[in-house]
């Protein structure tokens, strides 16, 4: 008869691990291999020793004994401990012969477990921290006008500072457990790895809760798609890898191309945004035409409008092409004023020296370069690049997109 | 481990060096320092294998072409050297504390 149990255990709770798998051979559970969940068989009840170590040439594409495990489980085999199994960087021993000796010195087997566990702890926090600092770098310098109006930029500004902070604190939780067991190591006592019991698993679980929260009540429906998509992929693609457990080679390969797999998913995603896009171009017309204030020979033969709202506010882009000649305009509108003094800081370095016609068009700050205009009203800003405009012009832009 | 590190052995290092003067095989060294320290100093195999790597990857050892599939070792120049300059520690230390103990 066989059972199997889904237990996760970290290197840094090996200690538990090993007294986990002696209380089910107690109990006549034996462990009989480590698939997606470890596999035990039922049989007489024992009382076994069980060790479980880091092995330092393992890799954490590991999923069975490789070669290198082998030549490490031979020198284990010489001094009494029989491998049972193995996958990533653990390796389970069994205690074959009574006078077996300690696997590893307390030191070895810490410094080991120490370097394994600074390293998955550092690598979480640096790439948290990385992505923070370049989203708000890219929101606070070249690309506010882009990331202000859409809700998905927002929520990951917010969400990955709180994970990288998460992540410090788990960080410096490590320098502190890590400074108490060299402590432990110099009075000569023995360290057990036991479970961790830190809230630093459940933040990061409710955080990524709280993202699709967000994304869900934004009405971000494509994001939240894509999302669900990658974890769901992610996780049948790690059961089938540690049910079939290819080789380390295979694995690596698998890794490889996992994630251009799931680049092809978003791909595909987004051009399914994209053709939604632009079925709302086509449904969406552009506020305003160049006939709305022109009288014009040839036809439209270009259009692209592009909408984006946030929470901040909303955006509209317009491109249209005729035979003769070419407009756009983009349209900001925000209820914050901080929102509208950036944008107007940053759309103003391409005006420098225009002439102000605040007057022509009733707003409170309105440049006029040749051909461009840059108009600021309470709660909205228009960049328009359609040539000189007459006032009766400046009336009908002003009547059409609502400027007051 | 970086090679300042190993400059003052523990005693299972100095053993296992000790253990490579002559070409040995991974897994018979546990049992050469056992022998070479009358039964006194015990390495674990994890200990051994992690120290092993080490030392291969400081160069304080060698791998010996052989036949058979077990890996077998020797200790370089360089490791006589620091073994060398380890037996001397060792014996200023006894000779230092055999001038207050030794009557003891």
């Amino acid at each position: 008869m066989l059972k199997v149990v889904y237990k996760q255990f970290a290197y840094n709770e090996c200690s538990d691990f090993a007294d986990y798998l002696e209380q089910m051979a107690a109990k006549g559970w034996h462990l009989k291999e480590w698939k997606a969940g470890l596999v035990f068989e039922k049989g007489e009840p024992e009382k076994a020793e069980y060790a479980v170590d880091v092995f330092i040439k393992g890799t954490e594409y590991d999923t069975r004994p490789e070669p290198d495990t082998k030549e490490f489980a031979e020198y284990y085999e010489a001094a009494g401990w029989k491998l049972i199994e193995a996958k990533r960087k653990f390796c389970i021993f069994k205690k074959c012969r009574a006078d077996a000796a300690e696997t590893m010195m307390e030191e070895e087997r810490f410094e080991i477990i120490r370097k394994e566990m600074y390293q998955l702890y550092s690598g979480q926090f640096m790439l948290a921290a990385v992505i923070s600092l370049t989203r708000w770098v890219q929101f606070l310098t070249f690309d506010f006008q882009d990331e202000v109006f859409r809700n998905e930029a927002l929520i990951i500004l917010m969400i990955f500072p709180i994970l990288a902070m998460i992540c410090l604190a788990r960080l410096i939780s490590h320098f502190k457990w890590v400074s108490h067991c060299r402590k432990k190591l110099r009075n000569g006592e023995k360290i057990y790895y036991r479970k961790q019991r830190g809230w630093y698993r459940w933040a990061t679980i409710l955080i990524a809760g709280l993202w699709i929260l967000l994304l869900i009540m934004m009405k971000e429906y494509s994001t939240v798609a894509i999302l669900v998509c990658m974890t769901v992929i992610g996780v049948v693609m790690s059961y089938f890898i540690d049910r079939f457990r290819p080789s380390q080679s295979l694995n690596r390969i698998f890794h490889l191309f996992l994630p251009m797999f799931l680049m092809v998913v978003i791909i595909v995603f987004t051009t399914g945004s994209f053709s939604k896009e632009q079925k709302a171009e086509k449904i969406m017309e552009p506020p305003l035409l160049l006939e709305d204030y022109k009288k014009v020979d040839g036809g439209l033969i270009e259009k692209t409008v592009k909408q984006k709202t946030s929470i901040l506010g909303n955006s509209v882009h317009c491109y249209l092409k005729y035979d003769d000649e070419t407009i756009f305009y983009d349209l900001y509108e925000s209820e914050y004023t901080w929102v509208t003094e950036r944008l107007w800081e940053e759309e103003s370095k391409f005006f420098k020296g225009a002439a102000d016609c605040s007057e022509s068009w009733e707003a409170r700050e309105a440049l006029g370069a040749p051909a461009m205009y840059l108009v600021r009203y309470d709660n909205k800003i228009l960049l328009i690049a359609s040539g000189k405009l007459t006032q009766e012009q400046i009336e009908i832009v002003r009547d059409k997109l609502n400027l007051q | 481990m970086a090679r300042e590190q190993l400059q003052t052995l523990t005693e299972p290092m100095y053993y296992i060096l000790m253990a490579l003067l002559e070409e040995c095989c991974g897994v018979d060294i546990m049992e050469k320092v056992k022998e070479l320290s009358h039964g006194r100093v015990t390495v674990g195999p994890g200990t051994l294998y992690a120290m092993l790597a080490r030392f291969e990857e400081s160069s304080i050892i060698r791998r010996v072409p052989s036949d058979g599939r077990r890996k077998t070792y020797i200790i370089t120049e360089e490791g006589k050297k620091i073994l060398q300059k380890e037996y001397e520690r060792l014996k200023v230390m006894v000779e230092d504390g055999n001038q207050f103990l030794g009557e003891i």
